[in-house]
């Protein structure tokens, strides 16, 4: 076979397989993840965070440690005029934290001021116990029901509720606790 | 005369490949992975962590699903399935989530918001959800709307703890959006 051929078989091949492998990954079947990680393609969370700033009813408090190599993951947030009825008088933020083995960190922020009424303020969990981290008195509760177990510290400030959750090794969630 | 060959033949391949990506599914699915702490990149479970548990089951996706307690008056947790920030999603989607009847998942419509375009554009529409209905077959449709992904914001469904009764199971586990 001449050279110029060979060639031409070869590039032929190559574009037949690398559409073989993209019809594969565009076929109809769902798709469900694996339990790996992953970075999603999300809108970048910087200015998410940023447009939660600007629309939240609360200054959002930051830690000034993470855990060594969080990444900030993903921002969603409630405020009034979003269109939840239910949000009117009050905000939320989650924040999501990409670990470098996988896990993520899970901080949730609100003004709400019902808590103690429902029976769901950070010192009212029986589950927990209190803790000092830094200038302050955190709820730590141990959640068994998943596996590794996770971790909730938890802490009002304010008018600022702040919980942070983490599956398995804590301490660095701890370290981050502290310095809010 | 060999090159003019390989130039049609890619040509061809080319002409395919364009064809085949506007026939492609645009089907997505997403499952919670059970509160593994490696979550699915494209599923997040909000509010506050001590209100969510995890349940085993073979029946679940992944061996597992999710859940939280309804709420009255006002929601809390918050579980959310992305669509990729990718202009090939704006779609309009069938959104299914399985919830088999046996799990004991409310049966008093939960709310299911469809967040077309990110979370700075506010909740687009509100769908009420008879988990305890979508026995069978487990795929049945919740609600119907397009998305559209912009430059602030991918598309989501995000459903909330919100019923009118109080104390009974929510429940997270796959979502699927079927291109419509």
């Amino acid at each position: 076979m001449p050279v110029s051929r060979k060639v031409a078989v070869t590039v032929v091949a190559v574009a037949v397989a690398t559409l073989s492998l993209m019809l594969a990954s565009n076929s109809s079947a769902p798709l469900v993840a694996q339990q790996s990680y992953e970075r999603p393609n999300l809108p970048p969370p910087g200015p998410e965070l940023d447009r939660a700033r600007e629309t939240v009813t609360f200054e959002i408090p930051m830690p000034r440690t993470l855990p060594q190599g969080a990444e900030l993951l993903n921002v969603v947030y409630t405020a009034p005029g979003l269109g939840q009825p239910d949000h009117s008088s009050y905000s939320t933020v989650d924040i999501w934290y990409a670990l470098p083995d996988g896990r993520r960190l899970h901080v949730w922020l609100t003004d709400r001021q019902d808590l103690e009424e429902r029976g769901r303020a950070p010192h009212q969990e029986a589950r927990s116990r209190p803790v000092e981290l830094g200038n302050g008195t955190w709820y730590e509760t141990v959640l068994t029901d998943r596996e590794p177990d996770a971790t909730v510290l938890a802490r009002t400030v304010g008018r600022v509720t702040v919980t942070l959750d983490v599956q398995g090794e804590a301490k660095g969630l701890r370290a981050m606790a502290a310095s809010y | 005369m060999m090159r003019r060959s390989w130039v049609g033949a890619l040509g061809a391949l080319g002409l395919l490949v364009a064809g085949q990506q506007g026939a492609f599914a645009h089907d997505w699915s997403r499952d919670d992975t059970c509160g593994t702490g490696t979550y699915d990149a494209y599923f997040y479970p909000g509010g506050d962590p001590l209100d969510w548990y995890v349940s085993s089951v073979a029946a679940a996706t992944g061996g597992c699903y999710m859940y939280t307690y309804a709420e009255y008056g006002g929601s809390s947790e918050a579980a959310i399935w992305y669509l990729p920030h990718d202009s090939i999603y704006n779609h309009t989607f069938a959104g299914k989530p399985k919830i088999p009847s046996n799990w004991g998942c409310t049966g008093d419509p939960v709310r299911y918001e469809r967040w077309a375009g990110g979370t700075s554009n506010g909740v687009t529409s509100n769908h009420w959800v008879d988990q305890d209905a979508l026995s069978a077959p487990t795929w049945t449709t919740a609600l119907t709307g397009s998305f559209a992904a912009s430059s602030s914001g991918s598309g989501y469904v995000k459903m909330v703890d919100l019923t009118n009764v109080t104390s009974q199971r929510v429940c997270a586990d796959q979502f699927t959006y079927d291109d419509q």
